[in-house]
């Protein structure tokens, strides 16, 4: 039976003899975490999605290498850094310090950073660790995957709604639920979260 | 000694969604089992690091769909047809004798003929005023010497800063070229030829 969720080495092979869909599996499974640093990084959204770009394109380029890497987030939190750091000198906006480039004071005076006395590296963590949440649960078998997506989201309609869209009994949502955390707790503990 | 509590009931707690009594219950438990404290403390953080990631924002659609069309575009790209062909020099009027007036004087003119693959390349400089040039240029089928079309025309100094030439007919044309070393870069349906060192204005 074939692995329902392939490892990135495994999709980095794919991409690499031409498999399109393993690219697309491989972007989608770090678009967030890309998007999301930049956007720690203080970079407005239209910019984020710059450094998105960017970043998608040298990871295309550097498959090869990357393959070999041990954490593709790591290898990616280091390239986004260095674009929003290159996006911000092109701009002047933000001093070279802010960024973390160097020693300074000025750490977590981020312009615009969303969140407060953020350094790049606090940055890069906690980024990296939420794509250990993501891949945790991306891991986890249906129905826990889609019932803990849903049920946690910040839209989630509640348990009727996700009970109805995953065609499950209501009453079997609150235990199932509790079993799903279990089972997300225990891959988290075992990566090392 | 093991703990009945149902692990449900522990996220209910945490999730405050217990009635009044069942959640005064647990409350009470917690003080006296480490285990399940210990479940709802690791409870008290998972939930709320898991929103947190299920809300993590993302790329708009369109650079998705950049990022997702990458390989396709690049393969295009790298298409063997439309290799980069580097542009070999025939003939430079300035090298040739008695063509350039008096030694030593600037010519007003200079005429450049590149061949690369099926292509010829004619290049004109004329100087516009002081040390400004405008050049003039046209692609040709080497075979019956047809004007080929031209997509795009790039000048690139030392500098690194690019002009983009601007076309009249089969002509393409640069306005107010300083003197100095540039890369011409043709892009034709087919081939993309470069100059790489396209002197303008004196020869030495
Ligand atoms: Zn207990």
């Amino acid at each position: 039976m074939p692995n329902p969720r392939p490892s990135d080495a495994k999709l980095i092979e794919a991409c690499l003899s031409g498999d399109n869909r393993a690219w697309d599996a491989l972007i989608s499974r770090y678009q967030r975490f890309i998007y999301s640093l930049a956007h720690r990084l203080g970079c407005s959204d239209a910019d984020s999605d710059d450094v998105f770009q960017v970043a998608s394109l040298r990871l295309y380029q550097h498959l090869e290498g990357v393959r070999n890497q041990e954490s593709i987030a790591a290898w990616l939190a280091t390239l986004v850094r260095n674009e929003v750091y290159r996006l911000h000198r092109r701009r002047s906006v933000v001093p070279m310090s802010d960024l973390g480039l160097e020693e300074s004071e000025a750490a977590g005076s981020l312009v615009g950073s969303r969140e407060a006395a953020v350094t790049p590296e606090q940055a890069a963590l906690a980024s990296e660790r939420q794509q250990m949440l993501l891949d945790a649960l991306g891991e986890l078998k249906s129905p826990c995957r889609e019932l803990l997506s849903r049920l946690y989201h910040e839209d989630s309609p509640g348990y009727a709604m996700v009970a109805a869209e995953l065609g499950l009994p209501m009453g079997s949502i609150g235990p199932m639920r509790a079993r799903c955390l279990k089972r997300l707790e225990k891959k988290l503990r075992d990566s090392g979260y | 000694m093991r703990c009945n509590t149902p692990y449900e009931s522990l996220v209910d707690y945490q999730d405050c969604k217990l009635e009044q009594v069942a959640a005064d219950e647990i409350r009470t438990h917690l003080g006296s089992c480490a285990d399940c404290a210990r479940m709802v403390a690791d409870l008290g953080r998972l939930v709320p690091d898991l929103r947190g990631a299920l809300a993590m924002p993302g790329p708009s659609q369109r650079a998705i769909e950049y990022a997702r069309m990458l390989p396709r575009r690049l393969m295009e790209e790298s298409r063997p047809s439309i290799g980069v062909r580097i542009a070999s020099l025939m003939r430079d009027s300035r090298t040739r004798l008695g063509a350039a007036g008096a030694r030593g004087e600037a010519p007003r003119a200079v005429q450049l003929l590149y061949e690369a693959d099926s292509y010829l390349l004619h290049v004109w400089q004329e100087r516009s005023s002081g040390q400004n040039w405008s050049i003039i240029g046209e692609a040709l089928v080497r075979e019956g010497g047809e004007p080929a079309l031209v997509d795009a025309v790039l000048l690139t100094g030392s500098d690194g800063i690019s002009q983009a030439a601007l076309f009249t007919d089969d002509q393409f044309r640069l306005q107010g070229v300083a003197n100095g070393a540039y890369r011409l870069q043709v892009s034709l349906p087919d081939a993309d030829i470069t100059v790489p060192y396209l002197l303008i204005g004196a020869s030495d």
